[in-house]
């Protein structure tokens, strides 16, 4: 059961990189995660989620599928197949009716539904790179 | 006409109460004063040099600054509407809702609403501020040739785009630099002065002010990364 409150990640900040194309959204999304301590980064559709990356890749990444000029199925696959970003965690996001197959055969970790819960995201995106860590 | 003879006309002693007689705003004995001020408000706008260079060199500039207030309060109801639209889309998803609850962040309606009934004030602090600040400008450029009424005159109805407010997103911005274009060509024509005064009475307090905005910007950016190290 969440108590309503954020907590804060741990002190050795990971790099996160939201890719949606819903203003609205993506700067919830932002400082959202940016309270609970991680350093963000924000793009806002799938051809600079994938440049972004690749040129500098995070310790996470949380995808849209429904985006312009690319959308986040074949950003998925395209990450899954190149050398910095192979071993990158993806949570996709997704309103999408039967998506969530098609999200995990693109090489997605996770599929989270919307209307996303935000205390879900947070342990979600907490324990991954806890685990990701631990490796 | 020679330079000398255009600019001596402009101070025959009968030369301003005709000029005042030609201006739409205020509205003339018997005349609509909505017609009025639709007319001030396109004639400022679509021929700013020929209806700046009717602006009255003497007299009461209360209708002029009754024009900037009822501008100013169009283009506040614009923007009023506008931020609640977007307030209330913003808070109608479901991800903003959760996370300005989590976070104790402001979504609803009440800063928009707050802001726009210090209106009234905040129209009345600018307009003293850039008079002052402009005007200083033009005296030192040596383009103050009329009184500080013309200066205040001319900003009064160079005030007219920010009714661009009506449009989202791009119209403040259209509005903002329309007006002070109109700022500059009213200026020049009001006080039969050099463009080049006018617009560096105009621009350099401009430029100015987005000088020390940047700068302070960028103290604050290195005391939170200082903060966060």
């Amino acid at each position: 059961m969440h108590d309503g409150s954020i907590q804060h990640a741990a002190r050795d900040t990971a790099r996160i990189l939201i890719a949606e194309d819903h203003l609205d959204s993506r700067e919830a999304l932002r400082i959202l995660l940016e309270s609970a301590g991680y350093d963000v980064a924000v793009v806002a559709d799938g051809q600079a989620a994938l440049d972004r990356a690749l040129v500098d890749p995070p310790d996470l990444i949380l995808l849209d599928v429904m985006m312009p000029h690319m959308d986040g199925l074949e950003v998925a696959r395209r990450l899954r197949s190149a050398a910095p970003t192979r071993a990158v965690p993806i949570i996709a996001i997704t309103a999408m009716h039967g998506a969530r197959e098609l999200a995990l055969a693109a090489g997605v970790d996770h599929v989270m539904d919307k209307p996303i819960d935000i205390h879900s995201l947070l342990e979600l995106v907490r324990d991954r790179l806890a685990s990701e860590a631990s490796r | 006409m020679n330079e000398s003879g255009y600019f001596s006309s402009m101070v025959e002693p009968n030369a301003a109460p005709e000029a005042q007689a030609t201006l739409p705003w205020p509205p003339p004995p018997g005349a609509s004063a909505i017609d009025s001020f639709v007319r001030t408000w396109t004639e400022s706008l679509f021929r700013p040099g020929e209806f700046f260079s009717k602006i009255p060199e003497t007299g009461d500039t209360g209708a002029a600054v009754l024009y900037y207030g009822i501008i100013g309060m169009i283009a506040a109801v614009f923007g009023l509407f506008w931020n609640l639209v977007i307030a209330a889309a913003a808070a109608s998803n479901p991800v903003v809702g959760q996370v300005a609850e989590a976070l104790d962040l402001p979504t609803g309606a009440l800063e928009p609403i707050v802001v726009f009934l210090f209106t009234p004030v905040i129209l009345a602090l600018l307009l003293a501020v850039v008079f002052a600040v402009i005007h200083v400008g033009l005296l030192i450029f040596g383009g103050a040739r009329r009184g500080a009424g013309t200066t205040l005159r001319v900003l009064c109805y160079a005030y007219g785009p920010t009714v661009f407010a009506a449009i989202p997103y791009i119209g403040p911005l259209v509005g903002y630099i329309w007006m002070v274009v109109l700022a500059i060509v009213g200026l020049t024509s009001a006080h039969r002065t050099d463009g080049w005064r006018a617009a560096l009475a105009v621009l350099l307090p401009l430029i100015g002010l987005f000088a020390i905005v940047i700068f302070l910007a960028m103290i604050l950016a290195i005391a939170a990364v200082g903060m966060s190290s």
